[in-house]
């Protein structure tokens, strides 16, 4: 009888657990990229700890001369994971994160946006792997390649880095273009652009999304770039955030930062060899890859920083940096509806600052004509 | 005391296999109210703003072109009647709407800029009613830019996000289906296996051939089960032929749509500012490239073909080519028409713009008012969309026909399978006590 009950109970419990294994088991979500905090040297309280990944737009603060003769010394972290660079500056890890608006948004740092950096305007991008399929040069041919693969009882493979910009991308790109529909690939996540791009030349999967440098390289390399992220203007927006601790601790220290990079910006805007010559470095490429990686990024300077940040632009009368939150949150809030809003921090103050004291003085009044001075007659 | 633990036991797997078919008509109802309600009636509703927005812009133009005489108000009569239907759209999106963030700002940023548009069409018309032309120039191309600038952009930012949901849902929806598909299944054969092993057991401990009660238990669940699935594959695949065989023709169309009224606009742009002639022609191309184009070939050349009853080409794209292509045999009647259609529109096109070559602005215009070909195209795509709306709606609601009651014959056949099951044991159980 006991035996009975034991075996009867165990069936059940064994019942159960399949069931819930199997109703949990619908989400055919990326596979996890594992991250692990990166090791931060030991450091003192002048020492700006600065993270990023390897996005050319990010250059600027991997020169470790940046901050020189503020006063402060920077010391830039490379860290590929969104969350952990969030976590970082949450925890006080970090001081500063290089990011976009979106993985702000997701991973929600105690962090303000103090800057804008670059807009991608065709970086990010959707490369066919024409170098190995010569007839896959087109989106058009795209409905061809679905259908020969579905012959064959497969679909093309799609290679994006998971948890980055590049999946905010390949989700705008497939619900903004009818050619591309997800459900048609096998996608593929992956930790960062070179393995999307890897795998795209070895033919490991026939489309890719990648971001510069790798653009340039398919694009050299006589792969195609077909949709990119200037087909879906405002979705890919890198800013610079500081940890509200430093914020709290050393204001100045923030904008020691923002005055090194918009000083840095505009002298390199200002001189397109140096600006070509200053990437092509960054990126380890040719000039001439250098040119085409900064045609697809729109580089922010002082002025335009503050008018992005500061202006309110008409016809919807706010300001640009507050317009591109609020479109990219509503869109996450679709694909997270966990996500609260209305969270997002912005303050331009630090950016209208170095506007300031970069516009050049008025010139003083000129003293009043004593013509102008008639008494009104009567 | 085996049979009484066999009694209780029959319990579990009758309660999971009805438990799971229940789960699987949840779900399928979950999809169908998001895929074939809520998210296309939000698409549907995204696109009538989109469209009544590039109408009502289209209208300025041709009302300036036209000298169309102004109301007490400083507007045409049909300006009103169309901004009313802007409006009415807007109420219609923010009623279905859900409170979510990503319809509510769109909304308000329309709201808040369209009160710029007016303004500035007011303007334009009042300039052009004293005979200042260059005012009446400027003021338009400021209102058009806040059309196509932003209210464009808000505009197609509600058909995106009523796109996310239909998406993500029907992914989904699609993973869940083959879970469930599986689910049921392996409820459906451990209910029969149990029955079998129950007749089994019976029938070694009894020396008796057959249970006839377990028997018609087992029956009855062959039978519920194969039913169940069937009808879930069933609604599952008239949900995937409303999704990927109309809906998405629908959509492209509906796009189009919009696209060949900014085009129209172009062209009365083009003669209202004859300035911006490059610019117009242009804004022109890009439009009609993103309805019809094709690979290492001329386009009118291969609209002609099209015209004369070929196929639309391998390799050639645009929305209109796609709801070309998406019938079976990769083509689709109605939606070649649309195509064809295109086709005169853009030889009417090159008509009006040689008129302006030979320096003809007067028959140009003329030309441009008589609008045949752009009557014609707007309506065949018109036809196309109730085609395929027509075709979406009756795989829809035979998707929700499929699993109709589907839940409560699970709960009646699980009782009854209980009960025979009882009723087998009981009779035994008797036996022996006797």
């Amino acid at each position: 009888m006991t035996r009975s009950r034991l075996v009867a109970g165990l069936a059940a419990l064994v019942l159960m657990a399949v069931v819930v294994w199997w109703i949990g088991d619908d989400d055919e979500g990326a596979a996890a990229v594992p991250c692990r905090p990166t090791e931060i040297p030991e450091h003192d309280e002048t020492t700006i700890v600065v993270e990023g990944d390897g996005w050319s737009g990010y250059a600027p603060f991997r020169d470790p001369t940046l901050l020189d003769g503020s006063g402060y010394t920077l010391l830039y972290v490379d860290q590929v994971c969104q969350d952990v660079r969030a976590a970082d500056i949450t925890s006080g890890r970090a001081d500063i994160a290089v990011t976009t608006v979106d993985q702000y948004l997701l991973n929600h740092p105690a962090g303000t946006i103090v800057g804008i950096i670059d807009q991608s305007v065709g970086a990010d991008a959707l490369v066919l792997g024409t170098g190995n399929h010569p007839e896959l040069d087109s989106i058009d041919d795209i409905p061809a390649l679905v259908e020969a693969r579905a012959e064959e009882g497969g679909k093309p493979r799609l290679a994006y880095t998971a948890h980055s910009p590049s999946e905010m991308l390949l989700n705008e790109l497939a619900n903004t273009a009818e050619e591309l529909r997800l459900s048609d690939f096998e996608l593929v996540p992956v930790d960062q652009s070179s393995t999307a791009y890897e795998m795209l030349e070895d033919d490991d999967v026939q489309l890719a999304i990648v971001w510069e440098p790798e653009t340039s390289a398919a694009r050299a390399a006589g792969h195609t770039v077909t949709l990119s992220s200037a087909d879906v203007p405002n979705s890919i927006v890198d800013v610079i955030v500081a940890s509200d601790k430093l914020i709290e601790r050393d204001p100045d220290a923030v904008q020691a930062v923002v005055s090194a990079f918009y000083t840095r910006m505009d002298r390199l805007l200002r001189d397109r060899a140096a600006l070509r010559s200053f990437y092509a470095t960054d990126g380890d490429v040719a000039p001439e890859v250098a040119q085409q990686l900064i045609d697809g990024i729109q580089l922010y300077g002082t002025r335009e920083a503050n008018a992005f940040l500061n202006n309110e632009v008409f016809p919807l009368d706010t300001a640009l940096m507050a317009q591109s939150v609020e479109s990219i949150e509503s869109l996450l809030a679709l694909i997270h509806p966990e996500m609260p809003l209305g969270r997002a921090k912005i303050d331009g103050i630090y950016v209208g600052n170095v506007a300031l004291r970069a516009s050049p003085p008025r010139p003083p009044a000129p003293p009043p004509d004593p013509a102008d001075e008639e008494e009104p007659e009567g | 005391m085996l049979l009484r633990i066999a009694m209780a036991l029959a319990i579990l797997p009758a309660a999971f296999f009805a438990t799971t078919i229940q789960l699987g008509v949840a779900r399928n109802d979950d999809t169908l109210e998001t895929v074939a309600r809520d998210a296309t009636e939000g698409i549907t509703v995204a696109q009538a703003i989109k469209l009544s927005l590039a109408e009502l812009d289209e209208l300025v133009v041709r009302d300036l072109v036209d000298d169309t005489p102004l109301g007490s108000n400083g507007y045409p009569a049909n300006y009103d009647r169309k901004r009313t239907e802007v409006h009415d759209n807007l109420v219609r999106a923010a009623v279905q709407s859900s409170a979510n963030d990503a319809y509510v700002q769109p909304l308000a940023n329309i709201e808040y800029a369209l009160a710029h548009y007016h303004t500035l069409v007011k303007e334009a018309f009042a300039a052009d009613a004293r005979g200042d032309e260059r005012a009446a120039v400027d003021a338009y191309q400021r209102a058009n830019q806040v059309m196509e600038g932003t209210l464009f952009g808000e505009a197609d930012f509600i058909d995106k996000a009523n796109t996310y949901v239909l998406n993500d849902t029907y992914d989904r929806q699609q993973a869940r289906t083959r879970s469930t598909i599986g689910l049921i299944a392996v409820s459906w054969v451990g209910l029969i296996g149990f029955l079998v092993v129950l007749q089994l057991l019976l029938a070694r401990a009894f020396r008796r051939l057959v249970n006839p009660p377990l028997l018609v238990a087992t029956v009855l669940t062959v039978f519920a089960g194969a039913f169940a699935l069937a009808r879930l594959d069933s609604s599952a695949h008239h949900l995937t032929a409303a999704r990927l065989q109309a809906f998405d023709s629908v959509q492209v169309l509906a796009r189009a749509r919009a696209k060949v009224v900014s085009a129209r606009q172009a062209q009365g742009h083009l003669l209202f500012d004859p300035g911006r002639g490059a610019e117009a022609e242009a804004q022109y191309q890009s439009l009609t490239e993103e309805l019809f184009r094709v690979q290492d070939r001329d386009r009118a050349v291969a609209l002609a073909q099209i015209s004369q009853g070929a196929n639309v080409p391998e390799g050639a794209g645009g929305m209109l080519a796609q709801a070309a292509v998406a019938g079976a045999n990769r083509r689709d009647e109605m939606a070649r028409r649309t195509v064809v259609a295109l086709g005169d529109f853009l030889a009417a096109d090159r008509v009006m713009r040689q008129l302006l070559d030979y320096n003809q602005p007067q028959m140009a215009v003329e030309h441009y008012r008589r609008g045949l070909t752009f009557s014609q195209i707007t309506s065949t795509i018109a036809e196309a969309q109730l085609e395929k709306q027509a075709m979406f709606d009756g795989h829809a609601r035979s998707a929700a026909a499929a699993t109709a009651r589907l839940d409560r014959i699970a709960v009646a056949t699980a009782v009854a399978v209980l009960a025979l099951a009882g009723l087998g044991l009981y009779v035994r159980l008797r036996e022996y006590g006797a």
